[in-house]
């Protein structure tokens, strides 16, 4: 399978899903580069660093949330394309980053072809 | 102490709304995160002393290990969720999580698998509460271990029923088709099953 040649961000304080969310963006070749950072500030210094094409951003993470770490990321690139990974209780949260200018988001647990469709429709997006 | 009288019709109508909530939410993100058909079957809900709390042992889990996820939610009410199986069966099930044919000991992917399947079906049955009730809940970050069901069982029980010296607990019992097996004992004290109650 050849990948695109892009970079993805993912931020999730479970290894687990770091994993799995990775064999979802392999599987469906959407990245050359995969990044992993375990919190939101890792995410944000992994954004800064690293630039990636999209971010996954897991909401409930320890030292800085997805929430604070979504609004610390547009701030730094208002062009940022992040996806916000949640739980159904999440509703709210949702709701409070696609505000913030979220382009998308994943619910817990995952269909995984629905994950690849997500993540592909918004790499696509300007 | 405090003191506040939960009747036999408040364990009745919280079996019921526990039913509600396991067999829609519950059971359907088990499905998903196994991706296989997922049965279940829920105990009575009872009212436990301290001193009543090896009722909650299960035959099975008396001299054997335990590999279990303790999750805390807080915010109109506290709520404990202990989900355990034996040692054996939790390495199963995270090599299933993992799609690996067996596991030799856990590591830390797989007992991350396993706390976020705990995360993940707290979610669940914590939105089917909040939609039935109006309690409004939020997780905490989930713990694993291996232990002895007693030794498990004391953090979450200090945890929730200290002020009350008392507990009410559920059981509910989860079955896929390839015979993983995972339990899922809920538990609360008496203030908050009230104000959970009172809630509708």
């Amino acid at each position: 399978m050849s990948y695109a040649p892009k970079k993805i961000l993912v931020v999730d304080d479970a290894s687990f899903m770091r994993t799995v969310l990775k064999d979802i963006i392999k599987g469906n070749g959407l990245a050359s580069d995969i990044i992993e950072a375990a919190d939101g500030v890792e995410g944000v210094k992994a954004y800064q660093t690293q630039k990636p094409d999209l971010v996954t951003m897991d909401v409930n993470m320890p030292r800085a949330d997805g929430i604070q770490a979504l609004r610390a990321i547009m701030k730094i690139d208002p062009a940022a394309k992040v996806v916000m990974v949640t739980s159904v209780e999440q509703k709210q949260i949702v709701q409070d980053a696609m505000k913030l200018g979220a382009r998308d988001y994943i619910v817990k647990p995952f269909d995984r072809s629905n994950v690849g469709l997500v993540l592909n429709k918004v790499l696509r997006q300007r | 102490m405090q003191t506040c009288v939960i009747t036999n019709e408040d364990l009745g109508r919280l079996s019921e709304i526990f039913n509600k909530c396991i067999s829609t939410k519950t059971v359907e993100a088990l499905t998903v995160i196994l991706g296989e058909s997922v049965h279940h079957k829920i105990g009575k809900t009872k009212l436990l002393d301290f001193s009543e709390l090896d009722e909650l042992t299960p035959a099975f889990a008396d001299t054997e290990n335990m590999s279990a996820v303790y999750l805390k939610q807080t915010g109109d009410i506290n709520v404990g969720v202990l989900y355990y199986m034996p040692e054996k069966d939790g390495r199963r099930f995270a090599a299933k999580l993992l799609g690996k044919k067996r596991l030799g000991t856990f590591t830390k992917l797989s007992k991350s698998s396993l706390s976020e399947t705990g995360n993940i079906l707290s979610g669940s049955f914590f939105n089917a509460l909040s939609n039935e009730q109006d309690c409004r809940t939020s997780s905490e970050v989930p713990g694993f271990a291996v232990d002895t069901f007693k030794s498990l069982l004391e953090f979450p029980a200090m945890d929730i029923g200290i002020e009350t010296q008392s507990l009410i607990a559920c059981t509910a019992e989860f079955y896929s088709a390839s015979d993983l097996k995972l339990r899922m004992l809920i538990i609360l004290n008496p203030t908050g099953v009230k104000k959970l109650l009172e809630k509708h």
